[in-house]
């Protein structure tokens, strides 16, 4: 079965779109995206900008992932021979496109629409270099930027969201009077890798895009507020790394999914199994159709203000005799979990007051919460 | 009958009328002979795509610029000859000393090698232009904003807005005196920048004085200023330099007297160089975009050449930001390292 979208008018054949990074960033790779099974293929930031990318780029630390590219190293004229080269079978090339003015951006909007982009992405925001403080901070610049471009051209025009443009009405609603089609959130976070404390010097040189699976939960929850501000598409990003997550994302009500770290770290191949999977899940839960999954979670996702507070206290379901573990116990900062003679755990359900945290954490599963 | 109309009757969008004139290879088979036979039908030939199968290209643009001496030009030339080169094009280029004579004779040089087509930086020309030239229907593309033909192409880079920050910044800083140093060959930069710094001045909520001298743009024109200034017992809290090269010979004249900056006096430029970052102290500069310009001009120039049929809604104008480079010389002392506004 195909589980196909409609993205602003495009149709794509699945709700999987690769990210505008690296490894869209030459023929070979976006053939390789293509061929691996993705809807849209986004490529690498492609701009006016003459600069070479700086070395090393890459900042990796434990499961943090950091960047610090902000686009491609080809020319225009370079990636003219680049998208005539692929072979698009049935994908949609989406150029990600990035400029210092209105007249500039209409420009290259232009060209690209010209040179067969099938839509444009605008990286607004993205974390890293100084470029963003005019158009990527509520500025009523971004307006005049996105409607000197959407005007230009013929293609829809989605607007790549950082953290906190994501975050605010009043900018989203400028972006929608400029005429933007769809939404792609979040960009990179800012982030720094730390301190080398001994040499009292930053571990990265300059502030990076803080990517993978760290800024997840932060995505979903921007996926889930856009869905309430604005009725346009959402393509969510951030950390989508297995099919599960791509279902998250479209049953708080993302249109499609973008894959970017996921690629990063696992390869092209990633792209396929992810597909494949989540048809397969989508079957064997005898769904027809992705407009069927998505946004069917928000309905369960209240204001914090309507949550009525109910009367829990923690309990075992089994006596715990565990000597070697004390997570319990340290994550009760009421102090209600204490170790009883036979150093079995007891809990006192006149300090507990509710919060949960032992239940989360117990290794073993064996605290729940139930009424008083 | 026109593009428009030719694209409504075959039901599709300009751009792929556009696209089947230009480069037929990148639309699908159906859809071009479908576009084809609309234009056939409608008798649609248009007069640029005529034009362009009777002239035989010489695969090589002008560059008229008017100084290769500083960075700035430099790294304008060095952005057309880049996109030139990515596409095959060979660059003649001439320097005009901003000497609208020499300009008029090179443009009608160039027309007689039969250029494809031409960049002008900084024309001087006002429409003054010989009789051969002005009868020659070639591309043609500004740098600067002195637009020659109602539908010629200009890129420019914002140094009005660029002067109007640095100037602004020098006010936060707390300055009540300014002085700019023009570059005396340049005259259209001049006004831009002055007209970019008096909006910062109008913009302030105290009363700045400011103060304007015409110099040399070298080492030796930014010397000479401010020694006489210095010997004149006159010097304001902050100087503001056209170029990095005055900027550089006021440093100097500035240290022969003694004289500290930023603590005495604050100084600034509004043209970064490579240089700029590692002077002591720290140069604050604007950073124009010049390569990136170059860039642009010629692709545009290419565009015009390339494309039989223009694109509708092609924009004509293109427009770079420069950036703020703060640094030391104009007294920050907020950050510990540079940062750019």
């Amino acid at each position: 079965m195909a589980y196909g979208v409609n993205l602003t008018g495009m149709t794509l054949k699945n709700a999987i779109i690769t990210a505008a990074g690296p490894w869209a960033g030459s023929a070979e790779g976006i053939q390789r995206c293509i061929d691996a099974g993705a809807a849209a293929v986004i490529t690498e930031t492609i701009c006016l900008e003459e600069r070479q990318r700086i070395s090393p780029r890459l900042f990796m630390k434990d499961q943090q992932l950091f960047n610090t590219m902000l686009y491609s190293n080809l020319h225009l004229e370079e990636w003219e021979r680049v998208l005539d080269q692929i072979d698009r079978k049935d994908a949609k090339i989406i150029c990600s496109i990035w400029g210092t003015s209105a007249s500039e951006m209409a420009y290259l909007g232009k060209k690209l629409e010209n040179m067969g982009a099938d839509a444009l992405e605008i990286s607004l925001s993205a974390p890293i270099g100084s470029r963003n403080k005019l158009v990527g901070y509520h500025s009523p610049d971004a307006e005049a930027f996105i409607r000197a471009l959407v005007d230009t051209v013929n293609i829809p025009v989605m607007a790549k969201l950082s953290y906190d443009s994501a975050s605010s009405p009043d900018f989203l609603k400028n972006l929608e009077n400029a005429g933007v089609s769809a939404f792609s959130a979040i960009d990179a976070l800012k982030g720094l890798l730390g301190v080398d404390l001994e040499n009292r010097r930053v571990l990265m040189p300059t502030y990076g895009g803080y990517t993978g699976t760290n800024i997840r939960p932060v995505s979903l929850a921007m996926t889930a507020m856009l869905r309430q501000y604005s009725q346009l598409p959402i393509v969510s990003s951030g950390g989508v790394l297995c099919y599960e997550h791509v279902l998250e994302f479209l049953m708080l009500g993302a249109t499609a999914v973008q894959l970017a770290s996921a690629i990063q770290l696992q390869g092209y191949d990633v792209i396929s199994s992810i597909i494949s999977a989540m048809e397969t899940w989508m079957e064997s839960h005898g769904y027809n159709s992705v407009d069927d999954i998505r946004g069917v979670a928000l309905a369960s996702l209240r204001p914090f203000e309507d949550i009525v507070p109910r009367s829990l206290v923690a309990s075992l379901i089994e006596p715990c005799a565990c000597t070697d573990c004390h997570i319990c116990e340290q994550s009760c900062i009421k102090g209600a979990i204490t170790r009883n003679d036979d150093c079995t755990i007891a809990i006192n359900s006149l300090r507990c007051d509710g919060c949960g945290l032992c239940v989360e954490r117990c290794p073993k599963k064996i605290i729940k919460l139930r009424w008083r | 009958m026109n593009i428009k109309r030719i694209a409504e009757l075959a039901g599709v969008s300009v751009a792929t009328v556009s696209r089947v004139v230009n480069h037929p290879e990148r639309v699908r088979d159906k859809t071009r002979e479908h576009v084809l036979s609309v234009m056939e039908e409608y008798n649609f030939t248009p007069n640029w795509f005529a034009r362009s199968l009777n002239l035989e290209s010489s695969k090589t643009i002008a560059l008229l610029i008017p100084s290769i001496e500083t960075s700035y030009f430099q790294q304008i030339i060095s952005g057309v000859e880049t996109v030139a080169g990515n596409k095959g094009y060979a660059v003649l280029f001439g320097q005009t000393s901003n000497d609208p004579g020499r300009e008029a004779e090179f443009v009608d040089m160039m027309v007689n090698r039969k250029v494809d087509g031409m960049i002008q930086v900084n024309s001087r020309l006002n429409g003054k232009e010989t009789m051969a030239s002005q009868n020659v229907e070639l591309p043609r593309v500004h740098i600067g904003k002195n637009r020659i033909r109602a539908n010629d192409t200009l890129c420019y880079v914002d140094i009005e807005e660029g002067a109007r920050r640095m100037t602004q910044h020098l006010i936060e800083l707390g300055y009540n005196t300014i002085m700019a140093l023009f570059d005396e060959m340049n005259e259209d930069a001049s006004e831009q920048i002055n007209i970019g710094i008096h909006r910062a001045l109008r913009d302030a909520n105290q009363p700045i004085s400011f103060s304007s001298v015409q110099a040399e743009s070298s080492v030796r024109g930014g010397y000479l200023t401010i020694q006489r200034l210095i010997q004149n017992k006159y010097f304001p809290e902050a100087i503001v330099t056209a170029s990095d090269l005055q900027a550089i010979g006021a440093m100097k004249a500035a240290r022969d007297a003694n004289i500290n900056i930023p603590d005495d006096m604050a100084l600034v430029s509004l043209t970064d160089s490579a240089v700029c970052s590692v002077l002591s102290p720290a140069l604050t500069a604007l950073e124009l975009p010049s390569k990136k310009l170059g860039m642009a001009a010629a692709r545009m120039l290419i565009d015009q050449i390339e494309d039989t049929l223009p694109y509708v809604d092609m924009p004509h104008d293109l427009i770079l930001q420069p950036k703020l480079k703060i640094r030391e010389s104009c007294g920050n002392t907020q950050d510990i390292y540079e940062w750019f506004d």
